[in-house]
């Protein structure tokens, strides 16, 4: 029995691998800013995790790391647009489009350019939002992993300027990236776009079609806000094609959606919609 | 003429012990052979369903079906198809009517991970129909155990992400106790002074009590003069005095047992905090120590791939952000 323990030890000793050289401390306080300020995104805590990812952009700055500046810097741009602060979400991207001496990967550089012409698409500055997408379509070359989203934030730029047909063309082409590349919020987001472009060229049978496919996604992926767009759309479409008992079926739900998200705005825009004749 | 040539006697009867021999034997064979197609199940009508896997690996002719754990079939066939391979299980059709449509088949392991390859037919929750001669039923092919090694990893990451950040937040509090027990520590290595002036203090009070004490004697008995002096023209003032002097003795007693009652506290807090010391400083070597193993443990193989900083920490980047307002 002690011969087979030993023997066990030999063995798991084997396994063991010496433990590696302690990182130095300003890449551990780096480290633990980025897992709590992502701890605080999973728990929905989001000026909790603004705060932590402010104070991880202060030190990958310190320490020049520019990959790390260019990460936290995207990450507080997110959290930062969550909190409907538009304005620092781009100071902090400016952090990586303006600066000129630190030397960002072009990946990193091409996510910051995108973010940028997600927040001034929210912001509705339609101008801005086509510059900076058309910067990281540039970088991107149709070829990259953010193919489809940059070209959803183009038709989304297309459909708010009531380019209806062009705006349809781009989501149905994004679309078809995302789906190869199995993207399936990026696959919804251009199917939402695509319904709504039908939607507003009169088409509207294609546009239920595609709106429920973006549902069926979003569903999956469990984004009440998304769930809650869907809905919405499929509300007005269904209406715009004549099957009022769809279109309350839908507002219902949506109207559901609103009420358990605490959407107030949401919730007095269906239930106006649902009154009307 | 020849002589008659008489047979031997020992081969008498040749050809019917010959006969007999090869008849036995013949019996014999046949009874095996009839052995073997029962227990291959040659006499048990059995039917024919299907499944189509991309991968026929560990699949073999001849290998058992089983429902709930009893054979039921085996593997007739396997073809290659256009999109994988075909494998026919021939299933004893008294069993087919537990199997509903929708059923599913897998391959499994006696033993779990280990042991001989079986498919198992797992029936739709719910039942329905049966299976009809000929159908398909869909596949499931098995895991290993290098993908399911990987599903724990993934279900275990959340919980070793949680781990890590209570293990974060112990290192970083860990500084904390550590300040406040050498704060705690410098306070306790003040309390001999401190008991030295409270007892200085103590001391103090007590002259002063005595003090108070001698004045108000004094006092009394300047009051026995004066009321002795003012006794015709205040009667009243003659009674009073004495119940105030009365009063204020018992007041003066009660405070002299309260500083007595002090000193007594005071003597003990300092003898808790006396005890209590040693408790404190291996408290603070625990912490330090145990800060130790975590870190070393978080180091070592194979904790260490739990605690591997995930190597994109991106939120995603997601175009819907754009349509919010």
């Amino acid at each position: 029995m002690k011969r087979i323990l030993a023997a066990a030890v030999l063995i798991l000793s084997g396994c063991a691998s010496p433990p590696p050289p302690a990182p130095p401390v300003s890449q551990s306080r780096l480290a633990e800013a980025e897992v709590r300020a992502a701890a605080m995104v999973r728990a929905g805590e989001h000026a909790a995790a603004a705060r932590y990812y402010d104070e991880a952009l202060r030190i990958a700055v310190s320490i020049e790391s520019p990959d790390a500046i260019a990460e936290n810097a995207i990450n507080l741009s997110i959290v930062s647009q969550w909190l409907g602060r538009d304005a620092d979400a781009r100071t902090a991207l400016s952090s990586v489009l303006d600066n000129r001496r630190a030397v960002f990967p072009q990946r990193r550089i091409l996510q910051a350019e995108l973010r940028r012409a997600i927040v001034e698409l929210a912001a509705r500055n339609a101008s801005g939002a086509a510059a900076w997408a058309q910067r990281a379509g540039e970088r991107c070359a149709g070829s990259c992993e953010y193919a489809a989203a940059i070209l959803n934030v183009q038709a989304q730029i297309a459909l708010d300027a009531r380019e209806h047909a062009q705006a349809a063309r781009l989501a149905q082409s994004a679309a078809e990236r995302a789906r190869s590349r199995s993207d399936r919020a990026e696959t919804a987001n251009a199917l939402r776009i695509l319904g709504r472009a039908r939607l507003a060229l009169g088409e509207y049978p294609g546009a239920i079609d595609a709106l429920k496919q973006a549902l069926d996604i979003d569903r999956e992926l469990a984004d009440p806000r998304k769930i809650l767009a869907d809905l919405t759309d499929l509300s007005r479409a269904s209406r715009a094609a004549g099957n009022r008992l769809a279109a309350d079926e839908y507002g219902e739900r949506a109207l559901a959606v609103s009420r358990a998200v605490h959407d107030a705005r949401g919730v007095a825009e269906m239930e106006a919609q649902l009154r009307r004749p | 003429m020849s002589p008659t040539i008489a047979p031997p006697v020992r081969f008498s009867r040749l050809v019917l012990k010959v006969n007999a021999f090869l008849l036995v034997a013949l019996l014999l064979l046949g009874a095996f052979m009839g052995l073997v197609a029962y227990k291959q199940g040659w006499f048990v009508h059995q039917t024919t369903i299907h499944f189509l896997t991309p991968n026929a690996l560990g699949i073999n002719k001849g290998m058992p079906v089983k429902l709930y754990g009893v054979t039921v079939g085996s593997v007739s066939e396997m073809d290659i198809a256009y999109s994988g391979v075909d494998v026919r299980l021939a299933i004893m059709s008294e069993h087919l009517a537990r199997i509903p449509k929708g059923s599913q088949a897998r391959f499994a392991r006696e033993a779990g991970v280990i042991g001989a390859g079986v498919i198992n037919i797992v029936p739709k929750a719910g039942g329905g129909p049966p299976l009809e001669a000929g159908e398909r039923i869909d596949f499931e092919a098995s895991r290993g155990i290098a993908e399911m090694f990987d599903d724990f990893r993934k279900q275990a990451g959340p919980a070793f992400n949680e781990l890590k950040q209570v293990l974060s937040d112990m290192r970083r509090s860990k500084e904390d106790v550590t300040a406040a027990l050498s704060a705690l520590r410098a306070e306790i290595d003040a309390l001999p002074e401190t008991h030295k002036a409270l007892r200085q203090l103590l001391g103090t009070t007590d002259r002063a009590v005595a003090d108070v004490s001698r004045q108000a004697a004094a006092t009394l008995r300047a009051a026995e003069r004066a009321v002795e002096t003012a006794e015709r023209a205040a009667r009243g003032v003659e009674v009073a005095v004495p119940l105030l002097a009365g009063k204020l003795a018992t007041s003066l007693d009660s405070l002299d047992a309260a500083t007595g009652q002090l000193r007594k506290t005071g003597e003990e807090a300092q003898d808790t905090l006396r005890r209590a010391r040693p408790i404190l400083e291996r408290g603070e070597t625990a912490a330090r120590e145990a800060g130790d193993v975590i870190g070393a443990a978080k180091r070592v193989w194979p904790l260490s791939d739990s605690f591997k900083e995930n190597g994109e920490k991106m939120l995603p980047i997601d175009s819907f952000e754009g349509s919010r307002k």
